[in-house]
């Protein structure tokens, strides 16, 4: 069986050659355990350095809850992937696309992982909460680029106006990632709040996001709490 | 010699369209709109047929203009080359729409965003295929012209960008019904 | 409409359909990290059923040779025989060799291709992987009469030389060649 560490060299180094290595239809079911594994490490080693702002539950917390946010959204938006690169006309192989899409998850995981020690060394500064959450998602971004770009770059060449099919991919991933992350907060908690593992279903992640944006000013109109959607209830006035 | 075998050949352009592509392509269609107002059921009545309409009814609207319009200006491309992008253009529509419903059900499950979302995404499936339609409706005409014509090939892209304009308007047209229903 | 249960219903529908998807790798001899991992993350492992299709001319005989090996290595003295993963790969192998003929199969079945002396050269080395991939079923049939044998006799060593054997020959199958 392919070593962890072999193919976490694989994943970092040449993910797109991994992925013509082993598309021949049969080595997906025995990749996807260790690559997964790679993910949920990586994911897991850079939410303990996420809870390490607050410290406490939170380092657990946030551990349990990072390999769901690096793993959710790319399943959910699979799919989508799927039929947006069909419609360009590429004709993309699911079990290609899987494969792509587990080397793309774990090397954004490693290089989370990776980026660890630096957040870790911000957070023992004492930033500001909002500085802390900006920075979280800042490090998010830099190591999940590299995955997206290795998950397009091993697609099958051809088609027509690709780069719509790219844009409607990364919207896609985009707008799964973003609610996800939603729903799976706090990774780091307020200051003055306790430490919990979820918070009830509120708003969405967008109208959160300019309320956050004012209460970083100062302005907290705005967070009167309302639940909203098949999963969350509306409250008596 | 070595020879080593790969998987068989992807489907092409020209390979016959099946009823199921269709008929898969118009449930996607309407599932979408099921998952997206899953949280609102009481408009799920009127807006899941609205989200079918935009794109084949605009579809169905401009096809006949399409036709008339290309045999009126002397072009050279079948009529049924013509249909098969159309209905591929139809179809990989329908099969994003399919492909974006769990997406759509992460946000109507939870959050209130379901028929925004639903309108994003049919906008978005919309114009991607409205895009690559006309460039295979070119390469259609291109591949039935044995000489270069740069006159028939103007004729084309007027006609395309023409026929590309009023598909728009029209699909705007039934997606602000659809709006209307869901806000 | 309370929210909790529909989170426990939508998160239910996710696992059992997970679960399907791992029990359904299990009857192809999958091992327990990826059934596992399909419960998870099942979506991964959608093209898996389309992959069914990709089957050559030899898929239900191999199937039915290594799940007789599996259950006659599940006995306690045949497990220093291989590991159950090394019959994984073995499989895979022989599946992956399987389509490669299956795809052969289709290419034969044009009449016109038996017209061209490449054609025909295809045909042959057709003939040849198809009877090695018979040579290593019979092998795996006659190996798990062996596994029979340790039970009275005790020697691994033969058992484990043959499975090394049948290994090498489907090593060997997994190109090609035309000499």
């Amino acid at each position: 069986m392919t070593s962890i560490l072999t193919l976490t060299a694989a994943v970092l180094r040449d993910p797109n050659a991994l992925v013509d290595a082993h598309d021949n239809g049969v080595d997906l079911p025995r990749l996807a355990p260790p690559l997964l594994a790679i993910t949920v490490i990586g994911a897991a080693l850079f939410g303990l350095m996420v809870g390490s702002q607050r410290g406490e539950l939170q380092l657990l917390y946030a551990a349990v809850k990072m390999p769901v946010l690096l793993l959710a959204p790319p399943l959910v938006a699979l799919p989508a992937l799927h039929s947006l690169w069909r419609a360009a006309g590429v004709e993309v192989r699911w079990g290609r696309l899987s494969l792509a899409a587990l080397a793309a998850m774990a090397r954004s995981a490693v290089l989370a992982a990776a980026l660890g020690p630096v957040l870790w060394l911000l957070y023992s500064l004492n930033l500001d909460y909002h500085d802390a959450v900006l920075l979280m998602v800042a490090s998010i971004g830099l190591a999940g680029l590299p995955g997206v770009a290795a998950l397009v770059r091993a697609l099958p060449g051809g088609g027509d106006l690709r780069f719509l099919a790219a844009a409607g991919s990364a919207l896609a991933l985009f707008l799964a990632f973003a609610q996800t992350g939603w729903l799976l907060r706090p990774f780091i908690a307020r200051p003055q709040a306790a430490v919990s593992f979820l918070r009830p279903v509120e708003e969405d992640v967008f109208s959160s996001l300019s309320a956050t944006r004012a209460s970083s000013k100062g302005d907290y109109r705005g967070w009167e709490v309302r639940s909203a959607g098949v999963l969350g209830e509306e409250e008596a006035p | 010699m070595d020879i080593t075998l790969a998987s068989p050949a992807p489907r092409s352009e020209t390979a016959p369209l099946r009823p199921l592509a269709v008929l898969r392509a118009t449930g996607g269609w309407l599932l979408l709109a099921v998952v997206a107002l899953a949280a609102e059921p009481t408009a799920l009545a009127e807006s899941a047929p609205l989200t079918l309409a935009a794109p084949a009814g605009a579809l169905l609207l401009t096809v006949p203009a399409l036709l008339v319009g290309h045999q009126f200006l002397n072009l050279r491309a079948a009529p049924s080359a013509l249909l098969s992008a159309l209905l591929r253009g139809y179809c990989g529509a329908g099969d994003v729409a399919l492909g974006l419903t769990p997406l759509a059900l992460l946000f109507s499950a939870t959050s209130a965003l379901g028929p925004l979302i639903l309108m994003v995404t049919v906008g978005g499936a919309g114009l991607q295929a409205l895009a690559v339609t006309l460039l295979r409706l070119a390469r259609a005409e291109d591949a039935a012209t044995a000489e270069p014509d740069l006159a028939a090939k103007g004729r084309m892209v007027v006609l395309g960008l023409a026929w590309a304009a009023l598909t728009a308007l029209i699909g705007l047209r039934l997606s602000f019904d659809l709006a209307n229903s869901l806000f | 409409m309370s929210s909790t249960p529909t989170v426990l219903i939508l998160l239910a529908i996710y696992l059992l359909v997970g679960l399907g998807m791992a029990v359904s790798l299990r009857g192809r001899g999958h091992p327990v990290p990826t059934q596992a991992s399909a419960v998870v993350a099942w979506p991964l492992f959608l093209g898996m059923v389309e992959s069914r299709a990709l089957v050559g001319p030899f898929a239900g005989r191999i199937e039915a040779a290594i799940d007789e090996l599996t259950r006659a290595l599940a006995e306690p003295e045949a497990a220093q025989v291989t590991s159950l993963s090394d019959l994984s790969a073995l499989k895979a192998s022989l599946l992956q060799i399987d389509a490669r003929i299956g795809v052969v199969d289709r290419m034969l079945a044009d009449p016109s291709v038996h017209n061209d002396p490449l054609g025909l050269r295809l045909a042959e080395a057709r003939a040849h992987a198809a009877a090695e991939v018979e040579g290593v079923l019979r092998g795996l049939h006659q190996l798990r009469l062996q596994v029979g044998l340790l039970a009275l006799v005790g020697d691994t060593l033969p058992v484990r030389d043959r499975v090394a054997d049948l290994g090498a020959r489907v090593r060997a199958l997994s190109e090609l060649s035309l000499s």
